[in-house]
């Protein structure tokens, strides 16, 4: 399914940049190429299964004092 | 980048329906979790602090001016400054809640309706779907939000007419039993999401013809949000006891489930799941449209729907990785509201005030 979705992310992309080559966008290139990358570079790491941090999990961490903090003013 | 224009009748849909989202299904387990019967309650005292916490983003709106409000940011924090923040903004907030709709979505219908599905399929389909809609810009969205709110109400009063007689009102009593304190904890809850994400609006502000006209759709969609925020907690309640609503992950797909009259009219779980489709379409399209639209601007891009693509992808791949499991989803659902705090209250409040004492309001 990975696969199948890079597949169809690039395509879908490529037939944007046509438009966008025309329309003389290199900046917007650009930027949708970065962007583009990181989320096949994510989506090549979830195949590998390296195991990558979850981002509500560092969220939680971060703020689960102040959670505590105001539980703790309401019981 | 051209202009274009909403009406207020569309952007009210667009905002009421993106308010719903996914709290229509989680949000009662939420609140009931913390309030007990009292859950219900707690709507009202959400809904006074979101229109409280209005006149904040009204301050900030009424300085735009014409401008967009990433233009206004970078107006008064300067260009890389305020690109920084905007893009920081945009990442750690819109962005990021789009990607945890996304998840949402698979976890529920992989869950409760097609356990066998990938949920990589889900979000696929409902991601391609979405692209399609923004790639056609507000006013598209604007035209479906019109055909499809009517389906989405029709359906809702159905479901809520449904579940009227199956209402038994000892379960709401008694009141206030553990006093007013739970009340006020759970409509933290419900004050943070969906309500601080109205901050999301003042990027659409720009989109309609008159700032007073945007100010009447963001207190009318608040209005019909807490409304229907309101009956679904009070009839879910009122059907299944809080002892029940407070352990199952989506009370109000669990409540439908108990329609039953007369043997014939039942099974309306169905009915549940397509008003949560409708809801979860125009609450993804509105944060793409928001992120794209954004970014776009920060970077000074011709077309913001060169972004759409990349930003489906990324959301794709970054769905899986948001929660490993439901303890720590649950336990997110704890902080989130304090994280939310940064992008919701604090951040406008920083524009707001350094707008202020630099007496910059915006070009005319």
């Amino acid at each position: 399914m990975t696969i199948v979705a890079m597949i169809v992310a690039l395509s879908g992309a490529l037939l944007e940049y046509r438009r966008l080559v025309q329309n003389k966008s290199y900046r917007d290139i650009i930027m949708s190429v970065c962007l583009l990358a990181s989320g096949l570079l994510l989506g090549i790491l979830q195949m590998l299964k390296v195991k990558l941090p979850s981002l509500m999990g560092g969220i939680t961490t971060a703020f689960e004092p102040f959670s505590k903090m105001v539980e703790s003013w309401f019981s | 980048m051209r202009k274009m224009i909403l009406t207020t009748r569309q952007a009210t849909f667009w905002f009421t329906l993106h308010q719903l989202g996914s709290a229509l299904l989680v949000i009662p387990s939420t609140l009931v979790f913390i309030a007990k019967q009292d859950a219900w309650l707690a709507v009202p005292v959400a809904l006074a602090a979101h229109l409280l916490l209005l006149l904040l983003y009204f301050r900030i709106a009424n300085r735009l001016n014409g401008q967009t409000f990433h233009e206004h940011v970078v107006s008064i924090l300067g260009k890389w400054g305020g690109g920084l923040c905007l893009v920081v903004f945009v990442m750690a907030y819109p962005f990021l809640t789009f990607t945890l709709v996304i998840r949402d979505l698979g976890d529920f219908l992989t869950g409760v309706m097609m356990p066998e599905t990938p949920s990589e399929a889900i979000y696929l389909l409902m991601l391609a779907a979405v692209w399609y809609v923004v790639h056609g810009g507000v006013r598209t969205i604007g035209r479906t939000v019109e055909l499809l709110f009517f389906a989405f109400l029709f359906l809702f009063v159905l479901l809520t007419v449904s579940l009227i007689p199956s209402m038994n009102m000892d379960y709401i009593l008694p009141l206030f039993e553990n006093g007013p304190k739970p009340i006020f904890l759970a409509s933290i809850s419900l004050f943070a999401f969906p309500y601080f994400e109205s901050v999301l609006f003042l990027f659409l502000a720009s989109h309609m013809q008159y700032i007073q006209q945007w100010k009447t759709v963001v207190v009318r969609s608040a209005l019909l949000s807490g409304g229907m925020f309101f009956l679904v907690v009070f009839v879910v309640i009122g059907v299944i006891s809080q002892g029940v609503v407070a352990d199952v992950a989506y009370p109000s797909f669990f409540v439908v489930r108990t329609i039953s009259i007369g043997g014939f009219f039942e099974r309306f779980e169905v009915i549940v799941a397509v008003l949560w489709y409708i809801t979860i379409f125009f609450r993804l399209s509105l944060l793409l449209y928001v992120s794209s639209y954004a970014l776009a601007g920060i970077f000074r891009l011709k077309d913001w729907r060169s972004l759409l693509i990349p930003l489906c992808t990324l959301g794709f791949f970054i769905a899986p990785l948001t929660w490993p499991n439901t303890s720590v989803q649950m336990q997110s659902i704890r902080a989130w509201p304090y994280y939310t705090v940064l992008f919701g209250v604090l951040f406008p409040m920083v524009i707001w005030l350094i707008g202020s004492f630099r007496g910059n309001h915006g070009k005319k």
